[in-house]
């Protein structure tokens, strides 16, 4: 028998007592009784019916299923009869609960979903690092370590350069590309398999072999319309023909490549011929994986490759001072997201904490009301197990409401973040609403039930059922009752404070970070990006000589104030560049100085808005076979130069030819520039990090480091924006074959590194002002019952002549006295996860005494100001009616 | 036991089965007989007895009639054993026999 036929079981019963007993009836009736007596004779002789009928329904077995149903029908009695109540525990749940949905799906997304690949968890990233930071590795290094290591599987090395590609077989309008350069072991690492064609051989990777192409499936669905004779088209990249041989699936991340998006195309590993010279070694910047044996570890691939970095230190002097470290490649997937997500989870725990303690009191203040009735169940034979089982249903259908709400909301946010632009964190397109993030939902939910269930119903069930019915109703919530609630708001309270302090500390950095002066100005600046490819741009000379014309094409467009062709700007890195100073010697190769370099044209620092310290600007008459000038910046001079005059020093670029024989970027001769100037300091690493030193010098008079990448910097009078078209037809007269790539203005550009700053503060912020509503309503609800319990009190006091501001200070006092402890526990706890907190500020202190006492002041206000509703209110009494009220 | 044993005679409904378990025990066990009711719905749960609405013999009326099914017959026979064993047990203890004496 299935529970559903339990209606059609139970009439069947009813028929058949009702049956038997109308015989038992008429048997009465013919041993001689009058009607009324058979009746009752009847009756008693059959037995209590409803007796028989709820012991025949426990031998059905189903007992249990009906009483639930019955307690969960009369909760929803109750909740109809005080639905503001309900309304209040479901919304509180729903808001809780959907905060912890929303944030497990992001982490879902950004940290727990596996990686798309095969053998995900034995692939490992291998990079090389150098005083600490981490560099990429190099060719001949990567070599040395594929042969002779013996802990990996396979290993591959990779890098991503931006390219010009085109679509078209004459390599009409290109544009500018991350192009990925794979080995075909990346490809079998990752287990990728084509979807068309193949993927590339080992002699693909050779010099003159290399114009084979691979493409994603969105490439091929975008420009191809999934032509299914694909294979063999052809590819141009730096105007040169790649002929397309397979078609890979879009599951290679971006993030591999540093990147935003998916790369899009691939061609064989070979970012210039000399890769695997010896003189290569010291060029590190390609990427490399690894996948472990199995069986292998990731400590052990560590010591393992350790090793082989010791012996090639003791062999190669460039290797001197370089370490290798091995990391799973899950790890680089968050990157520099973790501690937000981290401190994410942390906030939301919080405020599920809050509210569920909030509901605990609600609850207990109600099930205070309710004594009487509860008395009077137990007079009436409920045990407390029925009880107690009674309440946990009320409170597992509230449940049950606020998550189903909770869920619902979760899915709107989810949408809503997807559909607003997260700006540096594309991991969040993939934020979806799936079954893992709907269990832990329901998970939540019965755990929240429990918890702020338990409590209440304990202490409920316990009631004296005498006492209860004697008192009339106006029974004293049992010390115990009081003195947990209160405990719970004080609790509320400072959780809050926590919130808000890291919600005003994470503000505050976001300040700092955006209104920082970087050293240069930043309005009404664009900046664009140029490959010239060293097809049509072969030599030194071709670059500077397209690189000044363009600049005199775009100073005459009306609105630009000033141009420049540079390769750095700040806030970015800019390469590093070995260097010796004229005078100075350096023995060791360990100890050669590096600084940040780059090459830049006469207007840079004009552009750019870089002030001038000492000595003079570049100037037009520094040209090809005048003295090759450099300026420096202060911290070049702090640093190098503390004690004398920089101007007229001599720098030899490159590390010394005694120590080296072919540098990286200089080859196998230097060249010498003499600093002319010194400019104001202004970040060159970020927002963040300190400034460090920085040489720049004019690609037309150093040749050798001259190359096609260039960036466009453009000041305006009006707004940069409207320049683009200007500037890209400028680009198409001079070379229609040029793609003017990353355009954007430099407010733009830095909103973009702020972006992750910008929505953890957001984040923050809102879930401080939940926490506060959370605290605020739980304050309110104390205050408020307190003054119902004591009306009585009060009213006597009135009546013997106590001031109206007495009650108020009295109600006040209760308030305060809870504000101020919860305010002392929210600041230990503030100070117990400073720690923790200070990875994501910049400029302030995680425990800055400013915004702790803001913060618990502000608290402390709007404890205040909820007692004060409860506080009128007592204050208003009207003693008569309150004494007479009983 | 007592409810398979009467309708080991033919099939009966609650009202008649309590009338002669009564009967039979003239009157030493008089239960009121709607405690039979929920006996009879737990036999019919493990599958001893089966039910049916069937009209009353003698009168226009229809009652609910148990039947004993193949399954009850074997289980009246093991609970006849049980219970045979446990008055020969009682019996050893209150009487017993000479040589255990």
């Amino acid at each position: 028998m299935r529970w559903w036929q339990l209606k059609k079981r139970d009439a069947d019963l009813e028929r058949e007592l009702r049956s038997d007993l109308e015989l038992e009836e008429e048997e009465q009736r013919e041993k001689g009784l009058s009607g009324e007596d058979a009746q009752y004779a009847a009756r008693r002789a059959f037995g209590n019916p409803t007796l028989i009928r709820e012991q025949t329904h426990e031998a059905w077995g189903w007992a249990w299923f009906e009483r639930w149903v019955q307690d969960a029908r009369y909760a929803l009695r109750q909740m109809r009869k005080s639905p503001g109540f309900a309304a209040v525990v479901v919304l509180v749940l729903a808001l809780a609960i959907g905060a912890n949905a929303t944030v497990f799906s992001v982490l879902n997304a950004v940290l727990l979903r596996p990686l798309d690949f095969p053998n995900a968890d034995r692939l490992v990233q291998i990079t090389s690092m150098k005083n600490g930071k981490p560099v990429g590795v190099s060719g001949p290094d990567w070599r040395d370590f594929a042969t002779q290591n013996q802990s990996l599987d396979k290993t591959a090395i990779y890098d991503q350069w931006r390219k010009n590609v085109s679509t078209s077989q004459r390599g009409d309008d290109p544009a500018e590309v991350l192009v990925g350069l794979a080995s075909p072991q990346f490809f079998e690492a990752l287990g990728i398999q084509p979807l068309l064609g193949r993927l590339f051989t080992e002699d693909e990777g050779l010099a003159g072999r290399n114009h084979v192409a691979l493409i994603t499936e969105g490439f091929w669905k975008a420009h191809y319309q999934r032509n299914p004779t694909i294979l063999g088209h052809t590819l141009t990249i730096n105007d040169q023909p790649y002929t397309i041989i397979g078609i890979l699936p879009d599951t290679i991340p971006g993030w591999l490549h540093g990147a935003q998006a998916q790369l899009p195309v691939f061609e064989p590993f070979l970012p210039e011929p000399g890769v695997w010279s010896e003189s290569a070694r010291a060029g590190r910047g390609d990427g490399a994986l690894g996948l472990l044996k199995p069986g292998a570890t990731v400590d052990k691939a560590q010591a393992d490759l350790a090793r082989i970095a010791g012996n090639l230190a003791s062999t190669h002097p460039v290797d001197r001072g370089v370490a290798i470290s091995v990391v799973p490649l899950e790890k680089m997937r968050t990157g520099d997201l973790r501690p937000l997500l981290l401190l994410l989870m942390g906030a939301v725990a919080l405020i599920l904490l809050i509210a569920c303690s909030n509901l605990a009191a609600l609850l207990l203040a109600r099930n205070t009301a309710r004594q009487r009735e509860f008395a009077m169940r137990k007079a009436l034979g409920a045990g407390r197990a029925a009880l107690i089982r009674q309440i946990f249903t009320e409170i597992l259908v509230l449940s049950a409401l606020g998550s189903g709400l909770g869920l619902l909301l979760a899915w709107g946010a989810i949408r809503a973040m997807r559909m607003s632009d997260p700006g540096m964190i594309p991991q969040l397109l993939a934020l979806t609403l799936d079954w893992r993030v709907v269990l832990f939902t329901l998970a939540a939910g019965l755990g929240t039930c429990l918890l702020f269930g338990t409590a209440p119903a304990m202490l409920s069930a316990r009631v004296d059922a005498a006492e209860a019915l004697k008192q009339g109703g106006r029974t004293s919530s049992g010390v115990s009752q009081q003195w947990f609630r209160r405990m719970l708001v004080t609790g509320q309270i400072g959780l809050s404070l926590m919130l808000l302090v890291a919600a005003a500390l994470v503000l505050q950095t976001l300040e700092r970070l955006e209104k920082q002066d970087l050293g240069f100005r930043v309005d009404h600046l664009m900046r664009g990006h140029l490959y010239l490819p060293p097809v049509r741009y072969a030599t030194p000379d071709a670059i500077t000589r397209f690189c000044d014309e363009l600049t005199e094409r775009i100073r005459v467009l009306p609105g630009v104030r000033e141009v420049s062709v540079t390769t750095v700007y700040p806030p970015r890195d800019g390469w590093h560049m070995m260097f010796s100073i004229e005078g100075r010697p350096v023995s060791r190769l360990e100890e050669v100085p590096s600084t940040i370099f780059g090459v830049v044209d006469a207007n840079y620092l004009r552009t750019a808005g870089i002030p001038l310290i000492e000595g003079r600007e570049f100037s037009q008459s520094d040209r090809e076979g005048t003295l090759p000038a450099a300026i420096v910046n202060q911290a070049f001079v702090k640093q190098y130069f503390s004690r004398v005059d920089p101007i007229g020093q001599r720098i030899e670029l490159g590390a010394p030819a005694s120590l080296i024989a072919e540098d990286t970027w200089m080859g196998a001769q230097r060249e010498t520039v003499t600093i002319v100037g010194v400019m104001r300091d202004n970040h060159n690493q970020g927002l963040t990090l300190p400034v460090a030193p920085q040489l720049i010098t004019l690609f037309r008079q150093t040749p050798k480091v001259n190359f096609g990448f260039k960036d466009l910097l453009v000041r305006s009078d009006v707004a940069p924006e409207t320049l683009e078209q200007a500037v890209a037809q400028q680009i198409h007269a001079l070379d229609s074959q040029l793609p003017l790539s990353e355009v954007e203005t430099m407010n733009q550009y830095i909103g973009d590194i702020t972006a992750v700053n910008r929505f953890t503060s957001m984040v923050l912020t809102g879930f401080a002002v939940v926490g506060i509503l959370l605290a605020v309503t739980g304050i309110y609800g104390v205050i408020a019952f307190l003054v119902a319990q004591r009306t009585h009190e009060i009213g006597i006091r009135l009546a013997l002549g106590a001031p109206r501001s007495a009650v108020v200070w009295l109600v006040s006092l209760q308030g305060l006295w809870m504000a101020l402890s919860g305010v002392t526990v929210g600041l230990v706890g503030s100070v117990v996860t400073s720690r923790s907190l200070a990875s994501l500020l910049y400029g302030v202190s995680a425990l800055d005494p400013f915004t702790l006492l803001a913060a618990s002041t502000g608290l402390v206000a709007i404890a205040l100001a909820a007692c004060a509703l409860p506080a009128r209110r007592a204050a208003n009494i009207d003693p008569l009616r309150a004494l007479r009220a009983e | 036991m007592l409810i398979l044993r009467t309708l080991v005679w033919g099939t009966a409904h609650g009202h008649q089965i309590g009338k002669h378990i009564q009967r039979t025990t003239n009157d030493f066990l008089q239960m009121q007989h709607g405690s039979l009711y929920p006996a009879l719905h737990r036999l019919e749960k493990r599958g001893w007895v089966t039910s049916k609405w069937e009209t009353a013999s003698d009168r226009n009326r229809e009652f609910k009639y148990y039947r004993l099914t193949e399954k009850g017959k074997k289980q009246l026979l093991v609970e006849e054993l049980q219970w045979k064993q446990m008055t020969e047990a009682v019996a050893r203890v209150m009487w017993p026999t000479a040589e255990e004496s």
